[in-house]
């Protein structure tokens, strides 16, 4: 599908025709006094800041009306948000973007998406939401097809009032950016080291030896053995990792899945307390693509369940 | 009068009670501030950190008056956690149930968690003091439905971390009051003595003013001078090449957040000759070569460095912006992973400063006669 940008004429189509205000989810109409808006009217970048919305007639009329290229809101909650003053909390977030995942097994050029990344980018989502719900028993989280990824919006009480360092902290256990202490394989984070592992290594190939600085030597060492690592590691295990690579070579390897799992979230986002983000049911121009709230993440198609009418009738 | 009482009631007049009550609180105190002893009472350790307070609650002083109160109640936390081996709500200690209520350890149920020697459990939130004080990582946790598992030795460090919070919250809550006694200012200047011990010890062992040597570099920094790509060039040149250098070599010890390189130099030329030109290099080796593309870049290293938005700085311009201080690991680590390929020796570094500051303390020892 060709995502190609929305013209001025089929954003108007979209504000008029498609989108109505009860596209914004539940999570966003209550809390709407409560956060900054922002607008981009011409794909330069969100100018319009401090924006603040009393009721969600005003707001439609705002959407309707002004036809944005790209529209946004805070995570945060204010008391004063046209003053962006009296930050009282924040959802917690998680921005994954299908164009940035460090590792792909499609042939996109960089900056591109397509089917399979995209389907690539759900299923780390769906690992971090497991990871949020398994090991934090957080339970209020929210899924946002974003236009080129996902966000993972959230709302438990718990995680609200964290402080910058601290989601940084606990972004770095959900992504898995630190590698396990050696002597300390077992518990919950190693195993989630090595699950996220057993995901990464098949994917690699000549290219992630060029971005990762991998020698030539390692990588096809590393895939001959492939098989057997993986069954290895589903059992837990660096045994056969260890085998066959030396000792530097394999913590290098550590590093390395390290560093691919730091790339797969944009930490930015989630330590930004004050961030905003593409509001729910807005049109992602850029891409023609609408910003959608996902409520089953497992069978949801951006390329089905997120197309704006305008480009069906393209 | 409680023991408890300057935690809970009217702080001056406390003190004035405490001083007709007796010397001894004092004269404890000002041992515990000497390290003639190792174990003060209740006391004596509030009168430390109203001592503290007085220098602000973000002082060197006030760290070491937590850190005084935190070896002096980690053996009563130890015993206290050996002996509460069954659920309490009140623990034994009584300065711990005033400053720490609601810490809710609680032994594990869970025979596989005893089996692994993880007999206690808290909320996952309550070890957020360890997390902020950077002392711990979730990661370095085995954590399950919510709860922390934690051993024995964890959980008497988690609730000295705690304790060392609400101390801090204290000595916070103390600075605010207008705090005017002898006894309690000649504490103060007791901790300032010894804050003055120790800041020249530190400052002895990172080193003064010296030319960079860059064998001595982290990892990190060898590979912002090799070059990077377009998605991390900015951050690596423009961020942390341009504080690290500046602080390197200018000011190694420094820790204050609002520090000018004008406080450490009287000459520009250190800045120009022997600081831009590996920066310069740099960025020319970034593909694209990052001044070449982003011409505007070569300013913003300049604006890192304190001078504001200029292309040809002089000393006087040393305050127009913030000189940025080094980022820690961490930040790195979450900002631009692919700058981060650690080696054994950064395994105890937060920050790269700190790695390059031991290198050079190592090879001093080395070549020391």
């Amino acid at each position: 599908m060709l995502l190609r940008e929305a013209t001025p004429e089929e954003r108007r189509l979209y504000y008029f025709e498609e989108w109505k205000a009860s596209y914004l989810p539940d999570y966003m109409t209550k809390s709407l006094t409560m956060r900054e808006f922002a607008f981009d009217y011409n794909g330069e970048g969100p100018k319009d800041r401090y924006r603040n919305f009393v009721t969600l007639t005003q707001f439609e009329g705002h959407m309707v009306s002004s036809q944005p290229y790209a529209a946004y809101s805070s995570v945060a909650f204010y008391r004063e948000p046209q003053k962006r003053s009296g930050w009282l909390s924040a959802e917690l977030v998680f921005d994954i973007d299908a164009k940035d995942l460090p590792v792909r097994s499609c042939k996109c050029r960089k900056g591109d998406v397509c089917e399979v990344c995209m389907e690539e980018a759900k299923e780390f989502v769906l690992s971090i939401s497991d990871t949020l719900r398994d090991i934090f028993s957080l339970k209020d989280i929210k899924f946002v097809y974003s236009g080129r990824g996902y966000h993972i919006r959230v709302f438990d009480e718990e995680v609200l009032t964290l402080s910058s360092q601290e989601r940084a902290e606990l972004l770095d256990y959900v992504a898995g950016n630190v590698v396990p202490e050696r002597e300390n394989l077992k518990g919950r984070y190693p195993e989630l080291f090595i699950k996220k592992a057993i995901k990464i290594l098949p994917l690699f190939t000549a290219d992630v030896r060029k971005e990762f600085d991998q020698p030539t030597i390692r990588v096809h060492r590393l895939l001959k053995y492939l098989p057997d690592v993986l069954e290895d590691l589903e059992n837990d295990s660096f045994r056969k990792l260890r085998e066959i690579l030396s000792n530097k070579t394999y913590l290098s390897l550590l590093e390395t899945i390290r560093e691919v799992n730091a790339g797969m979230v944009d930490a930015r986002v989630t330590v930004d307390v004050k961030r905003i983000l593409r509001i729910p049911g807005s049109l992602h121009s850029k891409v023609s693509m609408i910003c959608t709230p996902v409520k089953n993440l497992e069978s949801f198609d951006p390329f089905r369940d997120a197309v704006p009418k305008f480009v069906m009738e393209r | 009068m409680s023991p408890l009482s300057p935690l809970n009631g009217n702080i001056k007049e406390n003190i004035a009670e405490l001083e007709d009550l007796s010397e001894r609180y004092f004269l404890e105190a000002e041992e515990m501030i000497r390290g003639e002893i190792r174990k003060a009472g209740d006391i004596a350790l509030n009168l430390i950190l109203i001592a503290a307070s007085l220098k602000g609650s973000s002082s060197f002083e006030s760290r070491i008056a937590i850190d005084i109160f935190r070896e002096a109640v980690s053996k009563r936390v130890g015993e206290y956690i050996q002996k509460e081996v069954k659920i309490s709500p009140y623990p034994d200690v009584a300065f711990c149930i005033a400053l720490e209520p609601e810490l809710k350890l609680k032994l594990s149920d869970d025979t596989f968690f005893e089996k692994e020697g993880l007999r206690f459990r808290v909320k996952w939130r309550e070890v957020l003091p360890s997390i902020k004080s950077k002392k711990r990582k979730f990661t370095d946790f085995y954590i399950e439905k919510g709860f922390v598992y934690l051993d024995e030795r964890e959980a008497i460090e988690l609730y000295l971390d705690r304790l060392s919070e609400k101390a801090r919250e204290l000595v916070e809550s103390y600075s605010k009051l207008d705090i005017k006694h002898h006894r309690i200012e000649g504490l103060a200047q007791a901790l300032t003595k010894l804050s003055d011990t120790r800041t020249e010890r530190i400052v002895g062992l990172q080193g003064k003013q010296a030319p960079l040597k860059e064998e001595h570099f982290p990892p990190c920094i060898k590979l912002c001078i090799s070059g990077m790509g377009s998605g991390a060039r900015n951050y690596a040149i423009s961020v942390l090449l341009t504080a690290f250098l500046s602080y390197a070599r200018i000011a190694p010890s420094s820790n204050t957040k609002d520090a000018r390189i004008s406080d450490f130099i009287d000459d520009i030329a250190v800045v120009r000759n022997e600081i831009i030109p590996i920066i310069e290099a740099a960025a020319e080796r970034c593909s694209p070569p990052l001044f070449e593309d982003q011409p505007m870049e070569r300013q913003n290293v300049y604006y890192h460095l304190g001078f504001g938005l200029t292309s040809n700085p002089t000393l006087e311009d040393a305050q127009k912006s913030s000189w940025y201080f080094v980022p820690n690991c961490d930040k790195i680590r979450r900002e631009a992973p692919s700058l981060c390929r650690p080696e054994k020796l950064c395994r105890n570094v937060k920050n790269p400063l700190t790695y390059y500051i031991r290198k050079r303390f190592q090879e001093g020892g080395k070549n020391a006669p």
